[in-house]
């Protein structure tokens, strides 16, 4: 099996649960409380694509939330492989500028694929889903929650994927 | 102070003392380090890339650094990187240029570390503070208009004879959602107060009593508010008046910043009563409700009420006060607004808030607890801490309802806001 590494980041609002996403991704754990991240935090996981045959090392980058991706320094974009843009399904503040991000994420990284999730699925009814669905107009890849651990796992799993090509 | 063949340069440019530089090659061989945080010179070797996910990560952007230096915009720096380096924990900023080695004329990465934990832990707490108080507002927000259109929908189904079970159940089961999202988590009192219990027995799934902390900044001070509310109709539509009571309660304080009890109550009167459109008339649902505003610093508690008293104990003495002896929607034309009490706080002083659900508890002879018993227990147990408070008035309760019905939801608090 063939070794790959990969530099993927998690962008996004703050408060959307970019770092409870990893931290159920990596470690397998969730905490209530809200500590934001400053700057960046790192981990590492490998995971097994079987249909190309590689392990692929992920290098996750969870990136310090903010309004517009725009005001992310620059130098974090460079290299990644690939994007997890998070939006928090109960707060639409979170997903009125999606499109001005991924206009500017694309340019900075036009090669990088973009995985679009929408977390905290368990605080949402089946209404407020479909809600937010039509809000954000754009398609959302995965609906996940760092809380019960769903679709954290398939999320990490498909980017990993989309990244090797 | 030791010197370096090629690092001394760039170390004179520096005042901070906690700033590290390494220089390394692509291949990841580190040539020279000044160790002042971390001793990288011990993994002689090892290969850089090996030591660090983070270097890992960016090589490709290192290597274009030498290879193709106008693809990159300078300097390359990676501010507040929350990644402990090596052995060491901290917020570092890294940034990173090119060396030419002076005879070889080989290209080499100077990698700058400085250590700016401390610049950042200030910075952190202004950032927390900002993302946590956007994020509540947006959220009262949002939660107050639909708790607002679901009391809507709901009071349009009560007309009809046939309310369809599942609608129902799951309105029921929201309601339950969001009253456990309101109630404020014990670790949060812990850190406000020296001590408290909250003993809450809910009859319901959707239950009419709720209670409300939160710790607020207003000019300087810092504010502790903790409210007990209990609905006196039982069922869904109490349960969604506390829960509405709550959101404006929040909204009040914590967006509005009105900080005095007794205007407080005012304000949650005049909206709730706007919002469901109650015109004077006689109101099914009526709310009792305690708010307290606790100022440690200045050792002061201010506190108004509607039909709901609030104990105090200081030195085995136990004073009650009663607030306003009427309900929280009151029409407009019986109404006179709250009134205020403004009490000093002493070391050890405890207070006390309980629904009527406690002192309403029948036994098997159909006595109600009543207030002379709870006075007791409370003055009696004063000393002890909060946990045993809460499980010798449990444990009475328990008693008192042996083989009857539980009477309603019950909710009694008990605070020590400083400790000796
Ligand atoms: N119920 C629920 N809460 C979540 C979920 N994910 C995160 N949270 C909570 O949301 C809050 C914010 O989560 P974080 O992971 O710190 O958010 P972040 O995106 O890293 O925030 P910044 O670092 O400030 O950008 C925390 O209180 C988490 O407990 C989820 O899936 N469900
Ligand atoms: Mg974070």
């Amino acid at each position: 099996m063939q070794q790959v590494s990969k530099k993927v980041i998690l962008i996004g609002n703050f408060g959307v649960g970019k770092t409870s996403l990893v931290r159920r991704f990596v470690y397998q754990k969730f905490s209530e409380e809200y500590l934001t991240t400053l700057g960046v935090k790192i981990d590492k996981k490998s995971v097994e694509i079987k249909e190309k045959n590689t392990i692929a090392n992920l290098i996750i980058w969870d990136i310090a939330g903010e309004v517009s991706q725009t005001q992310v320094p620059q130098s974090y974009y460079l290299g990644s492989h690939g994007v997890i843009y998070v939006l928090d399904i109960t707060r639409p503040s979170t997903y009125t500028r999606i499109q001005e991000d991924l206009d500017y994420v694309k340019r900075l990284l036009p090669k990088a694929p973009i995985c679009i999730v929408g977390n905290k699925v368990d605080l949402v009814s089946a209404q407020d889903i479909e809600k937010f669905k039509s809000s954000v107009m754009i398609p959302v890849h995965f609906l996940t929650s760092a809380k019960d651990g769903s679709n954290v796992e398939s999320m990490f799993l498909w980017i990993a994927s989309q990244m090797i090509g | 102070m030791r010197s370096f063949k090629y690092i001394d340069r760039y170390k004179q440019n520096y005042k901070n003392k906690r700033i590290q530089f390494v220089l390394f090659d692509l291949q990841g061989n580190i040539i020279e380090s000044c160790d002042t945080l971390v001793n990288i010179s011990l993994y002689q070797d090892v290969s850089i890339f090996d030591l660090s996910p983070f270097l890992e990560s960016i090589k490709d952007v290192l290597a274009s650094l030498i290879l193709n230096p106008d693809k990159i915009e300078l300097p390359l720096t990676y501010p507040r990187l929350e990644i402990p380096l090596l052995t060491r924990e901290g917020v570092f900023d890294y940034s990173f240029e090119t060396f030419t080695h002076p005879e070889t004329k080989e290209k080499y990465i100077v990698w700058i570390i400085e250590d700016n934990t401390d610049l950042y832990q200030y910075l952190w707490k202004v950032q927390q503070e900002r993302n946590e108080t956007a994020i509540r507002k947006e959220l009262i927000v949002i939660q107050t208009q639909k708790i607002i259109q679901l009391h809507r929908s709901l009071q349009e189904k009560t007309h009809e004879l046939h309310v369809k079970e599942y609608e129902l159940k799951n309105q029921l089961v929201y309601t339950q959602k969001v009253q456990q999202t309101l109630l404020a988590n014990s670790n949060k009192l812990n850190t406000w107060f020296a001590d408290h219990f909250v003993l809450f027995l809910p009859k319901n799934t959707a239950t009419s009593s709720l209670y409300y902390a939160n710790q607020i900044k207003h000019n300087q001070q810092t504010l502790q508010f903790v409210s007990l509310l209990h609905c006196t109709a039982s069922g869904i539509t109490g349960s969604f008046l506390t829960t509405t009571a709550i959101f404006f309660l929040r909204e009040i304080i914590e967006i509005e910043q009105l900080i005095q009890p007794h205007l407080v109550l005012d304000s949650l009167r005049s909206k709730l009563l706007n919002i469901f459109q109650i015109e004077n008339k006689q109101f099914i649902e009526n709310l009792e409700i305690a708010l307290l505003c606790i100022d440690t610093a200045q050792e002061q508690i201010s506190f108004a009420s509607a039909k709901t008293p609030l104990w105090l104990i200081q030195q085995s003495n136990l004073q009650k006060h009663e607030g306003s002896n009427f309900l929280l929607l009151c029409p407009d034309d019986q109404f006179t607004p709250f009134e205020q009490s403004v009490l000093p706080l002493y070391p050890c002083t405890k207070l006390y808030l309980t629904t009527q659900g406690y002192l309403a508890q029948t036994n098997i002879e159909q006595l109600p607890i009543g207030v002379s018993h709870f006075e007791n227990l409370i003055l009696q147990h004063a000393e002890q801490s909060m946990a045993e408070q809460k499980q010798i008035l449990h444990a009475f309760f328990e008693q008192w309802k042996i083989h009857q019905e539980q009477t309603d939801d019950v909710l009694v608090i008990g605070l020590q806001p400083i400790g000796v």
